[in-house]
């Protein structure tokens, strides 16, 4: 007997059926040989304006391989004027250098730099929107060399309209994961030239408990914590960027991992559109017990919306579905990974973000008895 | 004068009479009618007329017109392939009509007379074939579906895409570049079951001709290749009919009289046997399912095909056609375990896409040099989609909570197209085609809406829906030919046309001209030459991110920023066909296309073309082949050998793919052999052998891996394919054989069909992807080892079918 999983989706009958064919199917080795291809020089750099210190990886491409490099030097230039020589950073401590987003786990499906024969150089700069920034890179003295040129981008101007918190449906977790935030944003949008975004959000909440009166109870406490938030783009079309809602996508183009879309659905120079953050990332519903008098939150969700470039865009998109399809190319192909390194492989990218504040107060608990 | 100079005198002047007028005077009148089949009232398309050096064939609509001198004793020769000739002797004094019915006959002989035709060695046109529907049924095919796009794949100059499928890759083109016209007009997306059949019954078809190169000036909106199907009429005398059930799906024909010989009707249908069988599937899937609960599954496809035609006098008939035909993909399940788990959902979802078509024809014949058709139609292909899901939960908490959610999608192209056409014939050395089209294109993006809802404890929680906005695009393409066959002296036939053509989107106006010229020059003996130009212009796009014909492909039009696609083909050819039943031509071509499109790096089409020309890359691309083709055409053993050697590049000058240098197309094969032999034992017994070879394709492989870091500092290990197309594959061969028993009945004939698809079982790749192998570390290098698999889905397959027809 087949088993089928509750909620039967089109992507699983297409899946379903090519598993039919591909079972009355054979498959084979064909014999082949690719150890023509030339090693390249790999630079890689994720800049966010907001930070003084970044980080650029060089690794060597081989047909087979990646390999660690043993020499190499990366310079920053903006508008043509050295700004900085990045030094080896021989710390090897990946957590300084992975983001927030990434230790939520949700859309971390790669590796740390340190398990993929990087080497990280690490320098200090300041970016302004519009400043062109050239990063040039050589590796194993002078073997290898390359560079990238980026433009700043703008930062996007938007504001968190309206938020609502309400109960929504969801097969696989109980009634206290159901609870949500729906943050609407609105925003105007750069006229007369294609733009385009990725969505983040963090938050940070302050639970004020006050206990009972009591000779061994403090008489009250407070907790601040942090972190980022899983972002649920829903149906909003914009989020995800032209292509058909999750659960009928058999391409994997609606997972969009990183948020990212362009102004093509933008409408009269303006975007409206509205994500999800689960109540459940910053309450675990355990924080309070009944003893208490009284607990209050107070919760802060920023939406942040980055200025992308657009190779940065093609890029995010291509990763999207390269990480959803994985190795499952057999009907559409190998997803190209495009990049903007000339002379070598990798990609360069410098985001701008903003951000808004929404902020929710909301009495968790009130003890009855009192 | 002696008795014997007497006789001899008159014995050379009737001799003269025999196939030359005497002429009573200088004046021309010309002769014209329909040619049909005798049994079945059926028009017979590229049948000819001739009376001496003077010749015509029928066009589409079986009407001939023939432009003589005045004379008595005129003897006019009637012929077709696989009939009886016939002679009618007449004195001609005015225009005159004649229709002719000719006899059928079992033997394969040749037309003694060919002259002007469209296609075929005769034809001032050259690369335009016409395959004959008996071939069509007798080729041997996946499943044992003889299959009209799979027979014309075995043609020189065309290649099938993925191996076993149906598309169709005409000199260096894509398999949005051909113009499949049914009765005249154009279809799309014109497959069952991903590409593994065609949708057009060989019981409804009559003529299927295809156009490679020279291009009739009154084609035009595609630049690679032009199919025309002619669908039959229907018997004005009797009614006949086909029954026949295969491996994967039954048939049914049915055609005759409804007012004999002036109305008559063809109805064909087939159908997977899933289709038929789907009560009893739906009816297993619950009877195996837990108590309550279902789970079905299901996918078929079906073709209907409907014509009447009308003959109101000699001068006047109106057909009606249609076609429907649809794929469906349905699943359901369904399950209560409210005891259990306290949850029960009942989620149903369907796919289904096809095409439907309904067009009226006329055809008005003024005077014997002029013959006319006017036609209206509407063309439409859809795919839908659909998702609906409703779950109960009852929690331990208390709270029961009832959901549903909806989900609709759409996408698909609608044409509205009104057309008129005149073949006029002024002299004998003058056949002038000329006329207009106007289509209306509609094409419909994908649209689509979610419809959300739940209720907790009866109240309601949630009720929202979305939808994503999409507008109708349309298209005004509005075109005008005219071109004339002619002959000027004894051995040269000129064609020249010209095709103009606006198209109207989105505010923005397309012209193109488009010329056209084929010329022949004929040696004597059987030798002859041809050279053609031809201009091509192309106004719609597929687009397709898949390697097989997905039904969520999608057509959209030309915008203000890509331009039409344009192409430009040379060709020129060399032909004998003096032994009897034999017919050798060799060909060579060039085509230069412009605006091609191709998609950037890391794109996705799959069901979304949101901002889509922002994905693509406008290019060039070349084409250039010699094509040998030996054909037996008469006798109990037919069939012919094609050769081509081809190559087809592409380049993208802003660099964006391959660094704007050309590179191999993915089709491009340079090699590709077909052979087709045809035995007929006896009455009773006949087979079919088809083999072909082709030398592997392009596919673009990964040559390396690399790191790249995502926005959260993570590190991803990817494949990288810096050049596409970059790796060829292996060449493929198969080997289909068939055999068809006949037995005469009582009421009809009986046929079985014994087939074997890729008789040798040879593992020719479906599919070729790269697979990670394993992965370690040593030292400060990762390595990661990959392999090259391929998928085949088509190894031997038998089949087994029985036909009767009546």
């Amino acid at each position: 007997m087949l088993l089928i999983s509750k909620a039967m989706k089109i992507n699983d009958i297409f899946i379903y059926s090519l598993l039919l064919v591909s079972l009355a199917s054979c498959q084979k080795d064909i014999p082949y040989d690719f150890d023509a291809a030339e090693n390249k020089v790999v630079m890689n750099a994720q800049i966010h304006t907001n930070e003084d210190i970044h980080a650029v990886y060089l690794s060597i491409s081989t047909s087979l391989s990646i390999q660690k490099i043993k020499s190499g030097s990366v310079t920053c230039y903006i508008n043509g004027n050295m700004a900085a020589e990045a030094q080896l950073d021989t710390s090897k401590d990946d957590d300084d250098f992975i983001r927030d987003e990434a230790l939520y786990g949700y859309n971390a499906v790669g590796s740390a730099p340190s398990r993929t024969r990087q080497t990280r150089f690490v320098f200090k700069a300041n970016f302004k929107p519009g400043d062109k920034v050239r990063l040039e890179c050589t590796a194993n003295g002078g073997e290898y060399s390359a560079y990238s040129e980026v433009i700043v981008p703008q930062p996007p101007l938007f504001q968190a309209v309206d938020t609502s918190r309400y109960y929504n449906s969801d097969e696989n977790s109980n009634s206290f994961n159901r609870w949500v935030y729906r943050i609407r944003i609105k925003g105007n949008d750069i006229a007369g030239e294609r733009n385009y975004f990725r969505l983040t959000s963090e938050y940070d909440k302050t639970l004020h408990v006050e206990y009972m009166d009591g000779e061994d109870e403090p008489e009250d406490d407070e907790s601040y914590e942090e972190g980022p938030l899983h972002i649920d783009r829903g149906k909003d079309p914009i989020l995800l960027d032209g292509a058909t809602e999750t659960d009928m996508d058999i391409s994997g183009a609606s997972e969009n991992y990183y948020n990212a879309f362009s102004d093509y659905l933008f409408r009269d120079g303006t975007y409206d559109f509205t994500y999800q953050v689960r109540e459940s990332a910053f309450l675990s519903g355990s924080e309070y017990d009944t003893a208490s008098k009284r607990v209050d939150l107070t919760a802060r969700v920023y939406p942040i919306l980055w200025g992308i470039t657009e190779a940065e865009y093609n890029f995010l998109k291509a990763l999207s579905l390269y990480i959803y399809n994985g190795d499952d190319i057999t009907f559409t192909g190998p997803i190209s990974i495009p990049t903007n390194v000339e002379g070598g492989l990798g990609v360069v990218s410098i985001a701008t973000p903003s951000r808004d504040t929404v902020v929710f107060n909301r009495t968790l608990y009130k003890n009855p008895n009192l | 004068m002696n008795v014997t100079n007497g006789w001899c005198a008159a014995i050379l002047i009737f001799a003269l009479g025999t196939c030359q007028s005497i002429n009573l005077s200088a004046q021309q009148f010309t002769v014209s009618g329909h040619i049909t089949d005798k049994a079945s009232g059926e028009t017979l398309i590229g049948a000819g007329a001739a009376c001496g050096q003077t010749g015509a064939v029928t066009n589409e609509y079986g009407f001939y017109t023939l432009t003589l001198k005045s004379g008595i004793g005129i003897s006019i020769t009637y012929s077709y392939v696989g009939y009886d000739e016939q002679t009618v002797v007449i004195n001609l004094r005015q225009d005159t009509t004649i229709n002719v019915a000719l006899t059928a006959n079992s033997k394969i002989t040749e037309a003694v007379v060919s002259a002007k035709k469209e296609s075929g060695i005769q034809a001032t046109k050259m690369s335009a074939i016409e395959i004959p529907i008996n071939i069509v049924k007798a080729t041997p095919t996946l499943f044992g579906e003889a299959d009209v796009l799979k027979t014309i794949q075995l043609m020189p100059g065309v290649q099938a895409g993925n191996e076993g499928f149906s598309g169709i890759y005409v000199r260096g083109g894509g398999p949005d570049e051909n113009l499949l016209l049914l009765d005249g007009i154009s279809m799309y997306n014109a497959e069952h079951m991903l590409g593994l059949f065609s949708i057009f019954q060989p019981e409804a078809v009559k003529k299927v001709t295809l156009y490679k190169g020279s291009f009739p000036a009154r084609y035009g909106g595609r630049i690679s290749s032009i199919i025309d199907i002619r669908t039959n009429d229907g018997n004005m005398e009797e009614t006949h009919g086909t029954i026949g059930v295969g491996v994967i799906s039954d048939k049914f024909h049915l055609e005759g009289p409804i007012f004999k010989g002036k109305t008559s009707y063809s109805i064909s249908a087939r159908g997977m046997h899933t289709i038929l069988f789907d009560p009893l599937i739906r009816l297993a899937s619950k009877s195996f399912s837990a108590e309550g609960g279902t789970v079905y599954g299901n996918y078929f496809f079906y073709d209907l095909d409907g014509k009447i035609s009308h003959r109101f006098n000699n001068s006047d008939r109106l057909f009606f056609n249609t076609y429907y035909g649809r794929d469906a993909l349905l699943a359901k399940e369904v399950e209560d375990d409210t005891d259990s788990y306290g949850s029960s959902w009942n989620d149903k979802s369907f796919i289904r896409w096809g095409n439907a078509l309904a067009s009226l024809r006329w055809n008005h014949i003024f005077n014997g040099r002029l013959f006319s058709n006017a036609s209206i139609a509407l063309t439409n292909y859809r795919m839908h989609m659909g998702y609906d899901s409703k779950t109960t939960d009852a929690y331990s908490d208390g709270t029961k909570s009832k959901s549903n959610y909806e989900f609709d999608y759409n996408s698909g192209m609608r044409d509205i197209t009104a057309m008129m056409d005149f073949d006029y014939t002024p002299s004998p050395r003058h056949s002038i085609k000329f006329g207009g089209q106007y289509i209306y294109h509609t094409f419909i993006p994908e649209t689509y809406s979610t419809k959300e809802s739940e209720k907790a404890n009866g109240h309601a929680v949630t009720d929202t829906s979305y939808s994503n906005h999409s507008e109708s695009l349309h298209g005004h393409e509005i075109s005008a030919y005219i071109e004339d066959d002619f002959t000027i002296g004894r051995w040269l036939d000129l064609n020249p046309g010209i095709h103009f053509a606006v198209f109207n989107t989105q505010g923005k106006f397309y012209m193109s001209p488009e010329p056209r010229i084929s010329a022949k020059v004929n040696f004597g003996k059987g030798l002859s030459t041809k050279a053609s130009y031809s201009r091509m212009a192309q106004y719609v796009h597929l687009l397709s991110s898949s390697m097989i014909t997905l039904p969520l492909d999608l057509w959209v039009p030309i915008t203000k920023e890509i331009k039409p696609v344009t192409s430009n083909q040379y060709s020129l050819g060399l032909y004998y066909d003096n032994i009897p039943g034999w017919e050798f031509s060799i060909e060579g071509y060039w085509k230069e296309m412009e605006n091609i499109l191709e998609y950037k790096d890391g794109v996705s089409f799959v069901g979304s073309s949101q901002g889509w020309q922002d994905l693509v890359v406008m290019g060039k691309g070349r084409a250039y082949g010699v094509e040998f083709f030996l054909q037996k055409t008469m006798g109990n053993t037919t069939g012919w050998i094609g050769y081509t050697l081809a190559k087809s590049e592409r380049r993208f000058p802003g660099g964006e793919i391959n660094f704007g240098n050309w590179f191999p197309y993915r089709y491009d094969r340079r090699h590709n052999v077909s052979i087709v032999v045809n035995h007929r034992f006896s009455k009773r017994v006949d087979m079919s052998a088809t083999w072909v070879y082709a030398t592997g394709g392009t596919t673009t492989i990964p040559e390396r891996t690399m790191t790249v870091e995502g926005p959260d500092g993570t590190i991803h290990q990817v494949n990288y394919a810096p050049y596409r197309n970059n790796y060829r594959l292996p060449a493929s061969h198969r080997l289909n054989v068939s055999v068809n028993i006949h037995k005469q009945k009582k009421r009809g004939e009986r046929t079985w069909s014994f087939g074997l698809y890729n008789a040798y079982n040879r593992m020719n790749p479906n599919f070729v992807f790269v697979k990670q192998d394993d992965s370690y570390n040593s030292g400060e290098t990762y390595i990661r080892r990959m392999k090259l698999k391929s998928i085949t889905i088509l190894p031997i397959i038998p089949s087994i079918s029985y036909a009767f027809n009546f």
